[in-house]
């Protein structure tokens, strides 16, 4: 418990310290000469007062010494009514005695406390003073001495009379003595007159010089008044300009930072208000210029996410809080990289990267607001942003890079080509109106095929990243046929694939266009698709069947291996040569094609071989041989032939076939059921069969070499499809 | 990579538009895709800039004559171009307000603007394919076209 | 001084307690989750908790929420990753001192800690 005393001691101890500290302050100055003002004029106010009793009391003096010449004049004139009563017998003289003795006792008085400063009748007794005043006996001792010697004799003379009053000597005796008493009287009168009337005139003089030395006195006083007044005024005036200049010198100071600071600065208080000091290039940051006293929440409202607008909410309410240590909560800062959304006009959006930081503002009080630096850091988010970017797309590139460095440059080339112009088919397919089901039906299976031809082709380059996303267009467009009725947003999932793609390849023709840059020939790379020839650029010409062996055994080596069985690829009867360069798209597609199907449906699995008595690795023969003028395409594997009673069964569930119909037709008829689109007899659709389309590409591809095709198989031994087709020329031989 | 509930929101956003102001469906044609430098633009068109955690913009732009014959199937007199020019906004709100929820906290869906005749400049990103959305309302063919990175 | 580590993870839970060298530390309670938090903070009576924010049955910003009804002094460190930072504010909000970013240093803690300590201190008069 404190002790209550102690604390008024140190309150007491705090208000002496405060008043010592307003004399040790700047304010002294100012104090002592308020004080010395107050000094001056009280002075010359107690002068005033002085003056004024001064001069009230000359005028009394200058008043009795004008009464004592008429008083003179009075004893005259008193003394004659005496002796008049005297002479008549029926008169009271005692009455005119008692006047005469009155008159004569005032001069009397008067006279005696002019010369020694006495009491005085009828006049109040502060005056004693004024009549004892030396002055007036000075300067008119002359005057007061002869009217002294002459009241002398008057005394001796009048005295009889005035003792008369108290003790009546009888008519005779008065008459006698007011007899005596007018003679002197009589010669004495105008020389008593003309003195009293000289010592009026002196006391007056002496009056007017008192008030002349006390007026200059008082000027004096009202003067050193003025001018201290004025020394305050011009002191503290310059003080106070000299003050003013140091606020004007920081305000100048501080609007310089703030006109030139490139950061946002500005205080912001607890009602999250925007204080009216604050940065110019603020302003900028907002594009607003009146940011003075707007709410800060409202500021950035339109500017940021919902999400994140929250989240400044919460932060600058737990910064206000005195109970959150600033410092441990900084990392939390939700506005420390933001990304404002400026409107525009013309985009709709600026976006920019600003990083607020947070700091409170401690004054003797605690905090109230909070100083608000704001940075605009788009240039460096762009950077990292970029940089990052780089570093996805790189990672992304080194992957495909690895997939497509394998590949032989010149077939990469086809195949980017390719792939482009089927995307941008597709695309094109998109594009044309189509308004009824069945038109958008139409586009489907135009998609399809291109989507399972280049799913082939990147197959056949074992670009398996490339594979699987053909793949997946396929089972978007596999869920879409399936669907009764078709709109056009059924597309969209099609659309963001094809975009996908699209991107993808934009990537991956750039890798190559990087990789020829440097020459490829110098590297250690061991490609899987052995690159025959002297270099890269004349690679696909200068041995072309070798090229078709690998590419091709690559493709069967890959599809066996999907599908756990065995087989080998025996081409030792084709010749690339043959081929015109148009005629090498198309029927590379049907061999591909081909191949896939042989191995999905024809090969059997190692075991039902092996139990079939036959070789438990499978047999794939691809002929191309010329004859007459057509050159005929035989791909023969030594498979399960064609199981007709599958066929039959799928076409009846496909609905393409009627019972009855089935049990009539011939086999061949049976047989064309398989190039039908959608046709597959294969469970499921997986990568390399199963889709219904490869036969269906297989006859467009044959259509586009106006070929036609033959089908042999035999259960249990072999499927052997023969396309011939007209030969166009020969082929630039090396 | 833009997505198909993304692309979805903006498609449902003009669908819903015209059928509970107009009573009338529109037809989606399929969509497809078109490079920066491919956008074109009809009429009027009204574009929404999007940003946050995607970029890019959506536009929807259509013929004066569907817009004339939009105002007076929304019950005015007659079609000034003031109220042309205001239709195609409402139009462009609606799909912004729709993204707006669609899309929640962490996107920014601007205000729209509206523009005659051809903008100045899309900000489209050089190497985002936009979708465009051809869509039909009433015999008039208008489209939507939305690109985002 | 007594103190709380609220955390399901006993792996940061032994972490934040090997790593601590303050003498003012005398007790170390432990919790895995919001609720066994609450008990033992009733019963322990803590001046200091760091608290995980996701958690099992009762979540960090729930749990504090609690304590510091229960005992409005009580110092309360948040240690969280950067990606709950809006949970973590709202924690703060709450009642809580302050925040640490996981995954954090040694010297980190300490010093975070020796903050709250002080604040505890300047609370208890």
């Amino acid at each position: 418990m404190k002790n209550p005393f102690l604390s008024i001691i140190k309150g007491v101890k705090g208000s002496m310290r405060a008043i010592g500290g307003i004399f040790r302050s700047k304010y002294i100055e100012i104090i002592l000469a308020v004080g010395l003002f107050i000094l001056l004029d009280s002075g010359v106010l107690i002068l005033n007062f002085y003056t004024s009793y001064q001069i009230a009391n000359d005028a009394h003096a200058i008043q009795l010494a004008s009464r004592m010449g008429t008083l003179s004049q009075s004893l005259l004139h008193e003394l004659y009514q005496v002796q008049q009563d005297a002479n008549n017998q029926d008169a009271n003289y005692s009455e005119s005695i008692d006047i005469f003795a009155k008159s004569y006792r005032l001069f009397d008085e008067t006279l005696d406390a002019f010369i020694y400063g006495g009491d005085l009748i009828g006049v109040g007794q502060g005056q004693d003073a004024l009549l004892k005043d030396t002055a007036y006996r000075d300067t008119s001792a002359r005057v007061l001495k002869e009217a002294e010697e002459i009241w002398k004799v008057y005394r001796i003379k009048l005295k009889p009379i005035v003792y008369a009053y108290f003790n009546d000597p009888g008519r005779e005796k008065i008459l006698e003595a007011t007899t005596i008493a007018i003679d002197y009287t009589r010669q004495q009168n105008d020389k008593l007159l003309e003195l009293m009337e000289s010592f009026a005139t002196a006391v007056e003089g002496v009056a007017i010089r008192k008030a002349e030395r006390l007026r200059t006195i008082q000027s004096i006083g009202i003067g050193l008044a003025v001018i201290n007044f004025f020394l305050i005024l011009f002191h503290f005036l310059k003080r106070l300009s000299k003050s003013d200049a140091l606020v004007e010198k920081s305000r100048k100071e501080t609007e310089d930072i703030l006109e030139n600071v490139n950061e946002g600065l500005f205080l912001l208080d607890k009602d999250y208000i925007i204080g009216s000091q604050h940065s110019k290039s603020l302003h900028a940051f907002f594009k607003d210029d009146n940011l003075a006293g707007q709410n800060f929440i409202d500021l950035l409202r339109p500017l940021v996410t919902e999400k994140t607008l929250d989240t400044v909410e919460d932060y600058t309410e737990i910064l206000f809080s005195p109970r959150v240590n600033e410092s441990l909560v900084s990392n939390l800062n939700p506005l420390k990289q933001v990304e404002i959304n400026l409107a525009t006009d013309a985009t709709g959006f600026d976006i920019r990267h600003f990083s607020f930081q947070f700091s409170r503002v401690y004054d003797t009080k605690g905090f109230n607001n909070l100083l608000v630096t704001v940075k605009d850091i788009s240039e460096q988010v762009k950077l990292s942003e970029q940089l990052k970017a780089a570093n996805e797309k790189a990672s992304k590139e080194i992957d495909m890079l690895l997939a497509i460095i394998h590949v032989e440059n010149n077939m990469l080339t086809d195949f980017i080509r390719m792939t482009e112009d089927g995307l941008n088919n597709v695309n094109n397919i998109l594009k044309k109106p189509a308004k009824t089901t069945d038109s958008l039906k139409n586009k489907l299976e135009m998609i399809f095929r291109i989507a399972h031809k280049l799913k082939g082709d990147s197959t056949m380059l074992g670009l398996e990243f490339v594979e699987e996303k053909f793949h997946s267009l396929e089972a978007a467009i596999v869920v879409l046929k399936e669907k009764q009725a078709l709109t056009g947003e059924d597309f969209l999932p099609l659309v963001v694939q094809l975009n996908q793609l699209m991107s993808d390849f934009t990537i991956i023709r750039n890798l190559q266009k990087k990789m020829n840059a440097i020459d490829l020939s110098n590297m250690q790379l061991e490609p899987v698709l052995p690159v025959v020839g002297a270099s890269l650029d004349i690679a696909a010409d200068s041995a072309p069947e070798t090229l078709w062996k690998s590419q091709l055994n690559a493709l069967v080596k890959r599809v066996v291996t999907d599908y756990g069985k065995q087989a080998v690829l025996d081409m030792s009867d084709f010749d690339a040569t043959l081929l015109s360069e148009e005629q090498i798209e198309p029927v590379r597609d049907i061999i591909v094609q081909s191949l896939r199907n042989a191995i999905a449906h024809g090969i059997e699995t190692p075991e039902s071989r092996e139990n079939a008595g036959k070789p438990s690795e499978g047999n794939l023969k691809v002929k191309l041989t010329q004859n007459g003028s057509s050159l005929q395409l035989t791909i023969r594997d030594d498979g399960g032939g064609i199981d007709i009673e599958k066929i039959k069964s799928t076409a009846l569930a496909k609905r393409l076939a009627t019972e009855s119909q089935l049990s009539t037709c011939q086999s061949a008829s049976l047989l064309s059921l398989i190039f039908r689109q959608g046709f597959t007899t294969a469970q499921e659709g997986g990568l390399h069969a199963g889709r219904g389309v490869g036969m269906d590409l297989i006859k467009s591809r044959l259509g586009s070499l106006n070929g036609q095709f033959k089908v042999k198989f035999k259960a249990g031994r072999f499927t052997e499809f023969q396309f011939s087709f007209e030969r166009e020329r020969i082929a630039v031989q090396l | 990579m833009i997505t198909e509930k993304d692309i979805e929101v903006f498609i449902d956003g003009i669908k819903h538009y015209f059928r509970t102001s107009t009573k009338m469906d529109i037809v989606v044609d399929p969509p497809y895709l078109i490079s920066a430098d491919e956008i074109t633009v009809n009429d009027y068109t009204g574009i929404i800039g999007i940003s946050g955690e995607r970029k890019g913009f959506v536009l929807v732009t259509a013929p004066a004559d569907m817009l004339r014959y939009l105002v007076l199937s929304l019950g005015e007199k007659s079609a000034t171009p003031d109220l042309v020019h205001d239709v195609v906004g409402e139009v462009a709100n609606t799909i912004s307000g729709n993204a707006r929820r669609s899309f929640g906290a962490g996107f920014m869906i601007s205000v729209p603007l509206i523009v005659q005749g051809q903008p100045s400049r899309i900000g489209a990103a050089k190497d985002t394919n936009g979708y465009v959305i051809p869509s039909r309302w009433n015999t008039f063919s208008f489209h939507l076209v939305v690109s985002l990175q | 001084m007594k103190m709380l580590i609220v955390d399901d993870s006993l792996i940061i839970r032994r972490k934040i307690e090997r790593e601590i060298n303050l003498p003012e530390l005398t007790e170390i309670y432990t919790a895995n989750n919001g609720q066994e938090a609450v008990e033992i903070f009733t019963t322990h009576e803590p001046e200091l908790v760091t608290m995980d924010l996701t958690m099992p049955k009762m979540d960090g910003t729930e749990c504090v929420k609690q304590l510091v009804s229960i005992n409005p002094n009580t110092v309360i460190l948040v240690i969280s990753a950067l990606a709950d930072r809006a949970t973590a504010i709202k924690a703060v909000k709450y009642g809580a001192y302050g925040f640490l970013c996981k995954p954090f240093t040694e010297c980190e803690i300490n010093e975070a800690l020796t903050k709250c300590i002080a604040f505890s201190k300047e609370l208890r008069g």
